[in-house]
């Protein structure tokens, strides 16, 4: 199989995490739980997952919050602040993660919009519909349909100066881009394990850059004797058996994302994508790329369904997303909507001959 | 012999205190708290000298991350209350 879904989930993964998902299962039993070298084995490798994650990301260990992916983060981070009929200002490119939450609170929502692949005028966007009655801003830093890099740096810079919360949707960036949440005065920033970061799916982080109301209720190993959840960090957002196994997993894909020159990377995948689009587009489909892009490319083969080219794409062997991705309202705002694209989507394990594959199949199947 | 408990409310915030302690060069031991130095129930206790606690406890509050308590373990196995 040619694996070009990254955006979904890196499936392919360094060999170091299926190992050190194995080890934790073996090793380690509950963090937090019992004073017993398996119980020990396991708060150390939590730990250093914690640790690990904060040093990349801008933040102390004790801000950095385990979940289940970046939408579980994204709900805690977004219950947190918006509270019913509540202004709140998103891109939009935002995911149904963040416009399915907002919805369930009705939420007054007030999506941007500007040319794909256009930071600046993003950048405007924001400044003119950020007003004192704004709750919130929430934006992702890529889109997950068409990899534009939005200008996270600006719109914190605006937020943190107008004193609006910002969360941030790293779940495309982090890994592949700069995510800092001091430097940005995010309240928070969510990110699946799974994808960038090459943990196994079943992790994600968020960030806390001020304090969260939990989604889940429990024991936490900490104040027990109190009916009320912790008042700090980590463990109010921790209740319940720690997936350790994955945090072990999502350490391992840490280390690995620890070791890669990301400006190497970034340029590489860029390469790559800039290549297949021109290729793409010669032989006449569709295609959407710019200069702020990263890791995400999607196309369309004229009068054919998205959703049809890709399930043809598959038979050939290469694995692709089609239809809308989840994001509607990036769609929306691309003016892809209803139909949606065809999305491939790469990582640091992607080859180069990967894509000329999706293209040569392209040209087999199509023109 | 670690005599000083330093009490902490999470096991995370004893594992930022253990990895403070540690890059001064100063030996400790995390270890799930005794119930009579536990105020709230489950606690965390980073046990080190008596000669190391006053600078542990110094390096702790500038970090942002001092122990809720300071407890002395008397050789009879109670424990008291105490200021590095």
């Amino acid at each position: 199989m040619i694996y070009l879904d990254s955006a979904a989930t890196t499936f392919l993964k360094p060999p170091s995490v299926c190992r050190a998902v194995g080890k934790a299962m073996q090793t380690c039993a509950s963090p937090g739980r019992g004073g017993y070298p398996a119980a020990q084995a396991a708060e150390r490798t939590v730990y250093q997952t914690r640790a690990m994650a904060a040093e990349l990301f801008d933040c102390a260990p004790e801000d950095v919050c385990f979940t289940s992916c970046a939408t579980e983060g994204l709900n805690i981070a977004i219950r947190t602040l918006v509270r019913p009929g509540d202004r709140v200002v998103i891109s939009g490119l935002e995911h149904n993660a963040v416009t399915r939450p907002l919805h369930n609170l009705d939420a007054a929502v007030v999506p941007v919009r500007a040319p794909l692949f256009a930071g600046k005028a993003w950048a405007e966007a924001f400044s003119e519909a950020v007003t004192p009655e704004t709750a919130c801003v929430v934006c992702t830093q890529v889109s997950n349909v068409f990899g534009a890099v939005l200008p996270i740096e600006e719109i914190a810079a605006l937020c943190a100066g107008r004193g609006v919360a910002l969360i941030v949707d790293a779940s495309q960036a982090a890994g592949l881009l700069p995510v800092r949440l001091r430097a940005w005065q995010a309240a928070f920033v969510a990110m699946p394990g799974h994808k960038g970061l090459f943990g196994p799916q079943g992790t994600g982080l968020l960030l806390c850059g001020r304090m969260p109301e939990p989604l889940r209720f429990g024991g936490t190993g900490s104040q027990s004797a109190s009916q009320a959840m912790p008042e700090f960090l980590p463990d109010r957002l921790e209740a319940g058996t720690a997936n350790v196994p994955g945090i072990a997993g999502l350490g391992a894909g840490l280390e690995y994302v620890r070791s890669l020159d990301h400006t190497r990377v970034l340029a590489a995948e860029r390469r790559m994508l800039r290549r297949a689009a021109e290729d793409l587009r010669r032989l006449g489909s569709e295609v959407w790329t710019g200069p702020d892009q990263a890791g995400v490319l999607s196309f369309r083969i004229p009068g054919v369904d998205p959703v049809e080219a890709a399930a043809r794409f598959a038979a050939r062997g290469i694995a692709l997303r089609a239809g809308l991705h989840c994001a509607p309202l990036a769609h929306q705002t691309a003016g892809t909507f209803p139909d949606g694209t065809i999305r491939a989507s790469v990582s640091s394990m992607t080859q180069p001959e990967d894509l000329l594959a999706l293209v040569r199949t392209a040209k087999q199947l199509y023109f | 012999m670690y005599d000083v408990y330093l009490v902490f409310r999470s096991v995370t915030h004893g594992q930022s205190a253990a990895a403070t302690v540690q890059r001064m060069g100063l030996r400790s031991s995390l270890r799930r708290s005794p119930a009579q130095i536990s105020a709230a129930g489950c606690a965390y206790a980073l046990t080190l000298r008596r000669s190391d606690a006053y600078a542990a406890v110094e390096a702790l509050r500038r970090a942002g991350n001092p122990p809720t308590s300071i407890w002395l373990r008397e050789p009879d196995g109670r424990f008291g209350r105490w200021e590095p």
